[in-house]
């Protein structure tokens, strides 16, 4: 009678063990498919922002400053700290300079936004912007609006910027009818995949 | 004469040699955050890595926007659901960042897409059917003059009732084991029948 017991014990931890067998087998070789799935991988070109550089130094720029001016006045030689007051940009029918240049170092094309905030103070009656090519030396007239009112606003420009090319900015502010005040805005270029 | 001549010959070689400096602002590791999907109530989480680029310090911040076109219904501007943390960030050259946007689905929101007016908002030449995006923008730190990116966002809000199964991980990795889950049960059920018929045993003597 034992030895029966005994017999089909034995046989139950036989078949245990090799279903402990099998089962290590199946689980291994599930890790080893694991192993092996083929993990897939994309990547996209490199995307950055703009860089807003000087009129002729790819050095990025941190201010842009309209120097004082008569109430009501149109200030159009606004200068970079780059470049300073003694390069400002020149408005003209031939051999205009922008205030900055805008560098796409994106790996794609991006269209170009400009951002204001609110001019503090009321300092600003409104504020014009052109956005072109390089090559182009006779922006004359500034008149693409940025701000209407001086406030705060959000232009899509339509003014696409292929990788590694330039474009360059003409900004130009119409102060308001208030004398003697001064006051501060910032300015944002924000690129958008074309 | 000769001695200029030479300097001059070697600064045009310089100038040919060295390589164009090209300066760069801060990376982002996607263009865009479109066809996310969500069912109502639920709040899907992205995140968006930056990469500081610039020699220069700088500081920044996200924010969402809509590009308002007449004749929008109320799916394409989702600005509210969004959130991002960190908000605000400094990033310095070589350093990465990585940011969660958070876009919570309100409960009564209806199925279809939302933020954008088609599933190819994001696609090369289709800027005109996006209409709210994540954006992030910096400057030079104490400048006054950023740069940023607008990332379109649209978000398809799946039905509510084809709410996925709670149990629904649980079938799954039975599904996926059911070799292995009947085996092991054998296993225990073989060790364990000796055991037992021992304990029997010992009782009976």
């Amino acid at each position: 009678m034992i030895s029966k017991i005994n017999k089909a014990e034995n046989k139950s931890l036989i078949l245990a063990g090799v279903l402990i067998l099998t089962a290590t087998l199946v689980m291994s070789a599930a890790v080893l498919a694991a192993d092996n799935d083929a993990s897939q991988e994309a990547s996209t070109t490199q995307a950055a922002t703009v860089s807003i550089v000087g009129k002729v130094a790819d050095t990025a720029i941190t201010t842009i400053t309209f120097p004082e001016g008569a109430a009501s006045a149109t200030i159009s030689t606004p200068y970079n700290n780059v470049d300073t007051v003694t390069d400002a940009q020149v408005v003209a029918g031939s051999d205009s300079e922008p205030v900055v240049r805008l560098n796409n170092t994106s790996g794609g094309t991006l269209q170009a936004w400009l951002e204001i905030t609110t001019w503090s103070d009321g300092v600003a009656a409104s504020e014009d912007y052109e956005l072109v090519t390089t090559a182009t030396t006779n922006v004359a007239v500034v008149d693409d609006v940025l701000s209407a009112d001086g406030n705060s606003a959000s232009v899509d420009t339509s003014v696409t910027i292929p990788t590694t090319e330039y474009r360059a900015l003409y900004l130009e502010l119409v102060l308001s009818a208030l004398s003697g005040k001064s006051g501060t805005s910032t300015l944002t270029v924000l690129g958008e995949a074309a | 004469m000769r001695c200029k001549n030479a300097t001059l010959f070697v600064l045009l070689l310089g100038l040919l040699i060295v390589p164009a400096f090209v300066v760069l602002a801060t990376a982002v590791d996607r263009m865009s955050l479109c066809n996310l999907e969500g069912y109502p109530g639920e709040t899907v989480e992205m995140q968006i890595t930056l990469e500081g680029d610039s020699e220069e310090e700088r500081s920044g911040y996200w924010y969402t926007h809509y590009k308002e076109i007449e004749g929008d219904d109320d799916k394409m501007d989702i600005t509210a659901w969004i959130t991002t943390e960190p908000n605000d960030y400094t990033i310095k050259q070589g350093e990465t960042k990585i940011f969660t946007v958070k876009i919570k689905i309100p409960e009564d929101a209806q199925p279809g897409l939302w933020g954008a007016t088609s599933k190819e908002a994001a696609q090369e030449g289709h800027s005109g059917e996006r209409r709210t995006y994540v954006i992030f923008k910096d400057a030079i730190t104490g400048g006054n003059v950023y740069s940023g990116l607008l990332l379109p966002t649209s978000i398809n809000v799946l039905e509510s009732q084809t709410s996925p199964n709670p149990l629904a991980p649980v079938i799954n990795f039975v599904k996926q084991n059911i070799v292995t889950i009947v085996l092991s049960i054998i296993i225990i059920l073989l060790l364990i029948r000796p055991l037992l018929r021992r304990k029997k045993q010992v009782s009976k003597g």
